[in-house]
């Protein structure tokens, strides 16, 4: 019945790309330090993590500093893209009423301007990396094929809250608290490869870990991630995108009833 | 003829919601494992079919909750109905919610960039008619400036300068062209006219029945989510207007106190039990043009007090058509002790047809404070005769003799 195609998609493209340029502009024109921001934070996070790790309670990690901040950078990515998703249809109502308007854009709007937060942190990065004296060398391609398993992963998990939160409200307050669980059951500030056999396993079931131990392999060793767990992230990420944002256009068709 | 809208039958009906709580896991849960056989729904728009040609602009009038916002978003297609289906030749463009997209920290022409893509266009589409949207806004060097720096009708006609640039092939409008002052208004309407001449398919919400009777080729009355009355917008509009005015009555039989900023006065002594009755002492609404009207009202004072009384009428726009009180009228109020009913009486009143507000206050005996004065408060409609533009409509008589 409304089908509008070519067009649609171009439009879509559109759609996504004025909200992730509204969302980076807003943030770094409405505040002093702008660009700064974006870095500062994964920073001063750095900073309390190194110390309480490399000289309150020693761990033995190597390149604690890289190590750390792949971790923290990696996870603001997925935490600050689905606990933004969440609210992003509640908070967009207006735009969930104008005819036209795709509503599928808003989640992967918000995981894409997410990502581009994490590039900008990616000079910090790279300096933290030359100042460890790591290897970085040919494992990078793979980088891309490692942060496409990411991308879809958050936006499976992104459509799953956002449409969620619509029908129930809770949803905006649970996932503060799993991200928060989150952050101590992935290894962000320590090493899964030390933990005892059966704990890795049960935290493997968490697709972040693979995710960010392929980050390190790549960007740290300069090796090619765990292909096996890596794949079943790929795999796995994919089914649930394709359910979850199934479930989203159902959902979709009754957000304005429920705002 | 090809249509560009097609609504038929359709029919939306919502929960009844028991509070203002957002759902909630615990609701979920409750509803899930007690199924509630009877989960209370009502209709809100129920057995609604429209029909919409290009080039031709239909008006949906009624009171709110009637379901004209409920019609107006399953035409857009953002929101499903139950029964019946929408059918649209082309992409279905809103004049809605304005400025819906726009962030206050960015400059003007980014927002324009911003929310003509929200409205529908490409971002190139944007380009090309962005000094077009600036020049239509009138906005000049505050372009690039921060929206948050723009006062609020600034913001509005850049809003609506987008929203007319999309080149519409179908358009909602949802009483938006109320908006900005007199001159802005007009350049709107005459954008609205072009895009209905270019075969553009409107249909229009108002609560301006000048509007719906100025601009639509058609008109729609829904009253509870059924089609109360369709056909040109005259006759329409007529009906729908006299309907609201003997629910207008109704109102006022219930004479509620009053309350809000249209009441003032140190309460020392109260004004109760306002009504405006017919000459047989019926609370009306609405009177004939010429019949008599009475004016009741009950004085309680917190101790015996003397007071003066003060009665006034004034036209839809404020404009003073009476005022009287005890002293003009050499009126000798008795002293207040418990209480007192009061009430002027008018012979007739030869006043133009339209709604007029009456005023009522009780003052010091010297006049120098408010005991209470019901500021314009309580309202009655004439009704008959032709419509004058001067205030007054007494009896008279024409006469052309030849020299």
């Amino acid at each position: 019945m409304r089908r509008f195609s070519g067009r649609s998609l171009r439009h879509m493209r559109d759609t996504i790309s004025v909200l992730v340029m509204r969302d980076q502009k807003s943030r770094f024109k409405s505040t002093v330090m702008g660009v700064f921001w974006a870095v500062a934070s994964p920073m001063l996070f750095l900073l309390t993590f190194y110390l309480l790790f490399k000289v309150i309670l020693p761990l033995q990690i190597p390149n604690y500093a890289a190590h750390l901040f792949i971790g923290i950078v990696v996870w603001s990515w997925f935490q600050g893209a689905t606990s933004e998703s969440v609210t992003s249809i509640v908070a967009n109502s207006a735009l969930i009423a104008q005819p036209g308007f795709p509503a599928v854009a808003l989640p992967l709007s918000v995981t894409t301007s997410h990502l581009l937060t994490l590039i900008l942190t990616l000079p910090v990065l790279v300096v933290i990396l030359l100042f460890s004296g790591t290897s970085i060398g040919l494992s990078l391609i793979a980088l891309p094929v490692v942060m496409a398993a990411m991308f879809i992963f958050v936006l499976a998990v992104s459509y799953l809250v956002a449409g969620l939160n619509v029908s129930f409200r809770d949803m905006q307050y649970i996932v503060p608290i799993v991200l928060q669980l989150g952050y101590f059951t992935t290894p962000i500030f320590y090493d899964a490869t030390n933990l005892p056999d059966r704990t890795r396993a049960v935290l493997g079931l968490n697709p972040m870990l693979h995710i960010i131990e392929a980050f390190r392999a790549i960007l740290m060793r300069d090796s090619w991630p765990d292909w096996g767990p890596l794949s079943l992230v790929l795999g796995g990420s994919l089914c649930f995108l394709w359910l979850s944002q199934m479930f989203f256009r159902r959902a979709s068709l009754r957000f304005l009833e429920e705002l | 003829m090809r249509h560009a809208l097609i609504a038929e039958t359709i029919g939306k009906s919502f929960r009844h919601r028991n509070s203002d709580i957002a759902p909630t896991f615990r609701a979920w849960l409750e509803s899930g494992l007690f199924r509630n056989r009877s989960e209370k729904r009502f209709w809100a728009l129920r057995d609604v079919s429209l029909r919409v040609a290009p080039g031709e602009m239909v008006g949906v009038i009624g009171r709110n909750g009637s379901g004209k916002s409920t019609l107006l978003r399953l035409l857009g297609g953002v929101m499903q109905p139950d029964r019946g289906s929408v059918a649209a030749s082309d992409p279905v463009r809103g004049l809605l919610q304005l400025n819906t997209g726009m962030h206050p920290d960015l400059s003007g022409r980014e927002n324009v960039l911003i929310n003509g893509v929200l409205c529908g266009l490409l971002k190139s589409e944007v380009q090309e008619r962005m000094s077009d949207i600036i020049a239509f806004a009138d906005l000049h060097d505050h372009i690039e400036q921060p929206v948050r720096t723009y006062s609020s009708g600034m913001r509005l006609r850049l809003g609506f300068a987008i929203a007319v640039h999309v080149d519409p092939k179908i358009l909602l409008i949802d009483e938006v062209l109320a908006v900005g002052d007199l001159a802005f208004q007009g350049k709107c309407l005459a954008r609205i006219s072009a895009f209905k001449k270019a075969g553009c398919a409107i249909v229009l919400i108002s609560h301006d029945m000048h509007q719906i009777r100025e601009f639509c080729d058609r008109a729609i009355w829904l009253d509870a989510g059924h089609v109360c009355a369709e056909g040109l917008p005259d006759a329409v509009v007529e009906a729908y207007e006299t309907a609201a005015h003997s629910a207008a009555a109704n109102e006022a039989a219930k004479a509620e106190p009053l309350e809000g900023p249209n009441r003032f006065g140190t309460k020392e002594v109260v004004i109760g039990d306002v009504r405006l009755m017919d000459a047989s002492g019926a609370a009306i609404g609405t009177i004939a043009q010429g019949d008599a009207m009475t004016v009741r009202f009950r004085l309680t004072p917190a101790e015996p007090t003397q007071v003066q009384i003060s009665v006034s009428i004034a036209d839809a726009s404020r404009r003073l058509c009476f005022d009287a009180n005890s002293e003009t009228d050499q009126i000798e109020i008795p002293e207040v002790a418990s209480g007192l009913s009061l009430s002027i009486s008018f012979a007739r009143l030869d006043l133009s047809p339209g709604t007029y507000f009456v005023s009522v206050g009780v003052w010091h005996r010297d006049w120098s404070k408010a005991y209470d004065m019901h500021m314009d408060a309580y309202s009655f409609e004439i009704t008959g005769g032709p419509k004058l533009l001067g205030v007054l409509a007494p009896p008279r008589r024409w006469r052309a003799t030849p020299d």
